[in-house]
């Protein structure tokens, strides 16, 4: 058990690493997809160089804006920051764990989308309203299958928090990996990509009217409020990716306090988090967009895998 | 006048509350069937009696916290935007309040029948108040057909029970209905499930509700979304939990596919509507459909033998009940201002309404995050429940129960996404962007009481979503009435308790925690924003790509916003489109198609398909029944005769009476 000193410590140090790196997570997904197109790209810290500039840029508001417009990279930022101890980062027993399990998760991450989507309305342009209509539609497709991944990640261990299936999977060892955790895992995978509005579902580096989704959303904002916002992807892409790793692969989390061993676990976890981030640029490299109404097809095709590991983990419990 | 109706109304909302309260804490004890003197009738079914057990408290404390706050807000609401017949709007509301209370408190069977008769009647009356719309009278007329053909389902389970028990006092059938045949107590539940369902507006029994709640002025809509489909949800735990203890399996998974329908549908049809009243009247559907969910799973998980989690299933139950009845009604009112304030409903003629009615707007959006069950508002911690208790079913080992309980977690999830994507609509459509018509732009700001009515509920919406506890203590002597055990330690009083949760799990969620949590980072944000320059601020016009002069036309609509799920779902809605096409002269191409008009239509399935076939088969019975009538005093005597022979024969072959 971790003392309430300790565990502030710990959380402070979950909030700069993942606050720190998540722009370097977009900087190495803009790096892998430039590599993979023979082009230089721009330096890995472009993404922080971004951000300071936005900081200090001006803000220009629309004048059909209320304080919704005003409100809502707040409100969006703070749900994502109340999200990062959610997830188990580097050490076990997540401090804090007792403050919400993956179900709540969702709903900070589903309170981020809502105030951003609400916002888009906001100043009345059409490009707002398309945006938001198509990001609202495809958070309420990914919240079933992101409840139906929790339910078959968490079953084997028999809870919906985080960190306990992630202890589970680090006592297990080997025997965690199973054929139900690799359907679980496909179908997350599915599910990162429509929430975090990478291709093939959205494409996040694109600005033609017709096919942005995200980008459409935040067309009216700049300054200190786009920085907000696209950090906000940042650190989404990184609570997302994060929780992808504690629970397909646990093994490396530090179950103690001891210098060295945080020390190699936060090792670890970056080289997973870049990794993944690379994984992810990867995928993007080689798939096109797709049409719209084809992101309803992949969410379907994810909540089948997911049902299909839940099935297949009662029935493997009914006949062991 | 209108202040001190109203006024009574919240006083008397406020004193029954408090006895509620005080039930529920167990500060008094409940009065088992207190007698009306002089109205004991001879007969044990016709005995008048009042009780209140904790089961009823807590619905008195439901029906008293949403009536009092809509009282408040009726004072103002009646006064600017009623024009007709204020002073019998006024009564029967308070008659309508008075009955609402007595189906809680009614203690024997002939008395509850009588009040819910009353209720149904008196909310007929509310609901053609505005008897000059013809949409009114039509949805009135339905409400009372199907209300009836539903309060025969409830006669028939009530006087069931009360006949095969052989008394009329509620609490002498719940101690003599254990000892039933098995068939009775089917027969019971199917025809309790009917009667009470369709008041609650389950599916596919839900079609006057969408009709009836936007008729009605929106304080009775209010009181009858927030509060009176409820008593429907309070009818089934009586007879269910309280009267037969709980039963079968299959009880139980009935009543969750009926309530996964319930929410499926329910959200779906919202997200078609344009009009903001049927929109909410849809999504009360869609939670009677999660408050069902939660009793489904309850019975289920008792009948295996896991009496903490069916608590579980049932606290989620109970607390979603309370927490629609505060947001529904706050939505409810803030539709009403909206509607009032414009003299339309139409989402595509509303807009911009956050600048003409700020505190309105807060609430309503306030409100609109409870019920797509986001964090910190109370919709998500009934949810959050419900999702445990499905979860729950792990522990069980009976795997078809665990996949039919994923199942219905995933409908619960896309539920709850797609009312987010409605509220979404709903808020944004009407309430920002530039205004859509003149009277959306020059809408007056609504009374001061309104806004304080929905200010009061949007308080307890983000009350109970960070200290849920207060709810879970109050539901705790309810819960262990039905499934004999409640939800255990760790429901102190503190503000950042945990929820609890069994011990099979070790899951937890701190609202108190997370609510904290977002407090803090926003101050974060707002101490970080202090460092450094400070950048300019600048006001311009939206981006419209160089068009010089952005309109309202230009916005997306309510039709255009809601596309993107009607279309993948359109074998669900089979939508009615309407495209008028003019083609460019001296062209085939479809590309040069210039749509004239387009306009689409969604109408409830059910409706043709399910009540037609019935309504049919009425007026064919009646057509073949008034061949009968042939206008001749010798035919009818002979009819008379000849009953009375079938009847005595049937007593005298079916079997005697006992005395």
């Amino acid at each position: 058990m971790t003392s309430s000193l300790e565990a502030i410590a710990l959380l402070a140090v979950e909030y700069l690493l993942v606050l720190g790196l998540a722009p370097i997570l977009l900087g190495i997904i803009r790096r892998v997809k430039a590599r993979s197109q023979r082009r230089e790209g721009p330096s890995l810290l472009q993404p922080y160089r971004d951000l300071a500039k936005l900081w200090r840029k001006e803000s220009v508001y629309s004048d059909t804006s209320s304080w919704v417009t005003r409100a809502a990279p707040w409100v969006s930022f703070a749900a994502l920051l109340a999200a990062i101890p959610l997830v188990p980062w580097f050490v076990l027993p997540t401090p804090f764990s007792g403050a919400g399990d993956l179900i709540v998760l969702v709903g900070l991450l589903a309170l981020s989308r809502f105030v951003i989507a609400l916002a888009a309305l906001d100043a009345g342009s059409t490009f707002g309203g398309m945006g938001s209509s198509r990001e609202m539609w495809m958070g309420s497709l990914s919240e079933p299958i992101f409840l139906l991944v929790i339910f078959a990640f968490g079953a084997p261990a028999g809870s919906t928090q985080a960190g306990t299936i992630a202890a589970h999977g680090v006592a297990a060892g080997w025997g965690y990996v199973s054929a139900p955790l690799l359907l679980a895992v496909v179908a997350y995978v599915g599910l990162l990509l429509v929430e975090t509005g990478r291709l093939p579902v959205d494409n996040p580096s694109t600005h033609l009217e017709l096919t942005m989704v995200h980008e459409a959303m935040v067309l009216e904002y700049s300054g200190r409020d786009l920085a907000l916002i696209e950090w906000g992807q940042g650190v989404k892409l990184a609570v997302l990716t994060g929780l992808l790793i504690a629970l397909a692969v646990p093994w490396g989390i530090s179950s103690s306090l001891g210098i060295a061993v945080i020390a190699l676990a936060l090792a670890l976890l970056v080289a997973k988090l870049a990794g993944a981030s690379a994984l992810i640029g990867g995928l993007e490299s080689r798939i096109a967009k797709w049409r719209l109404f084809r992101v309803a097809d992949l969410t379907t095709f994810a909540a089948v895998l997911a049902l299909g590991a839940i099935a297949f983990h009662y029935l493997i419990a009914a006949g062991a | 006048m209108l202040r001190a109706t109203f006024g009574l109304a919240m006083a008397g909302c406020l004193l029954a509350g408090l006895q509620g309260v005080e039930v529920l804490l167990g500060a008094v004890v409940p009065a088992q069937a207190v007698s009306i003197p002089g109205a004991v009738a001879a007969t044990p079914l016709l005995s008048l009696g009042l009780q209140e057990d904790p089961l009823s408290a807590f619905f008195v404390l439901v029906l008293a916290v949403s009536g009092a706050a809509i009282s408040l807000a009726s004072i103002g609401y009646v006064d600017r935007y009623v024009h007709s017949r204020e002073a019998a709007l006024a009564a029967l509301f308070n008659l309508f309040l008075l009955s609402l209370l007595l189906v809680c408190v009614a203690g024997t069977v002939f008395l509850f029948l009588v009040a819910w008769e009353g209720m149904t009647l008196v909310s007929y009356f509310l609901v053609v108040h505005e008897d000059h719309s013809a949409e009114a009278r039509s949805a009135g007329l339905t409400y009372l057909v199907i209300s009836h053909g539903a309060a025969a389902a409830v006669l028939v389970a009530l006087l069931g029970l009360s006949v095969a028990t052989g008394t009329g006092q509620l609490s002498a059938i719940a101690s003599g209905a254990g000892g039933l045949s098995p068939w009775v107590r089917d027969g019971v539940f199917v025809a309790a499930l009917v009667g009470f369902g369709t008041k609650a507006g389950m599916v596919p029994l839900h079609v006057w509700l969408p009709e009836a709640h936007p008729a009605a002025p929106s304080n009775v809509s209010a009181l009858m979304s927030g509060v009176m489909i409820k008593m429907g949800i309070y009818g089934l735990l009586r007879v269910v939990w309280v009267l037969l203890g709980g039963g079968p399996s299959w009880w139980g998974y009935t009543i969750l596919l009926f309530g996964a329908a319930s929410a499926l549908v329910g959200v779906l049809y919202a997200i078609a509507q344009h009009d903001l009243k049927r929109l909410l009247a849809y999504h009360s559907v869609e939670n009677i459909g999660i408050i069902l969910m939660g009793i489904g799973a309850s019975i289920v998980l008792f009948d295996l033998g896991y009496p903490a989690l069916a608590a579980l299933a049932m606290a989620a139950a109970l607390l979603h009940t309370w927490n629609h009845a505060l947001f529904k009604s706050l939505l409810f009112l803030g539709a009403g201002a909206a509607a009032g304030a414009t003299g339309t409903r139409d989402l595509e003629k509303l807009g911009g309404l956050v600048r003409r009615m700020p505190g309105i707007a807060l609430t309503f959006l306030l409100g609109a995050m409870a019920i797509s069950a986001l964090p910190p508002f109370n919709g998500f911690v009934s949810e959050w429940l419900l999702f445990h208790s499905l979860f729950s079913a792990f522990s069980t080992g009976s795997p078809a129960t665990e996949l039919v309980f994923a199942g219905m977690a995933a409908v619960l999830a896309l539920t709850s996404g797609l009312a987010a994507y409605c509220f979404v609509k709903a808020f944004g459509i009407a309430f920002l962007a530039r205004p859509r018509s003149e009277a959306a732009a020059t809408a007056q700001a609504p009374p001061g009481t309104l806004t304080a009515g929905t200010g009061v509920l949007a308080g307890l919406c983000l009350l109970l979503g960070i200290a849920p506890a207060l709810a879970i203590n109050l539901a705790s002597r309810p819960l262990t009435q039905m499934v004999g055990t409640s939800l255990g330690p760790g429901t102190s009083l503190s503000l950042i308790s945990s929820l609890p949760a069994p011990s099979t799990t070790s899951a937890g969620f701190a609202p108190g925690i997370i609510a904290l949590l977002l407090g803090l980072a926003i101050a974060g944000i707002w101490v970080a924003s202090r460092f450094g320059v400070a950048p300019k601020v600048r006001v311009e016009r939206s981006w419209d790509c160089g068009i010089d002069a952005p309109t309202a036309r230009m916005e997306y609509t309510a039709g255009g916003y809601s596309q993107a799920v009607t279309r993948i779902f359109q074998e669900f809605f089979r939508p009615k489109e309407d495209v008028e096409r003019t083609v460019a002269a001296g062209t085939r191409w479809d590309l040069l198609t210039r749509v004239r008009r387009f306009s689409e239509e969604s109408v409830d399935p059910l409706l043709p398909s399910l009540y037609r076939p019935i309504r049919d088969g009425f007026l064919w019975s009646a057509r073949e029944v008034s061949r009968l009538q042939s206008g001749r005093i010798h035919a009818y005597l002979a009819y008379m005769f000849a009953t009375l022979v079938v009847l005595l024969l049937v007593l005298r072959f079916v079997g005697s009476p006992s005395p």
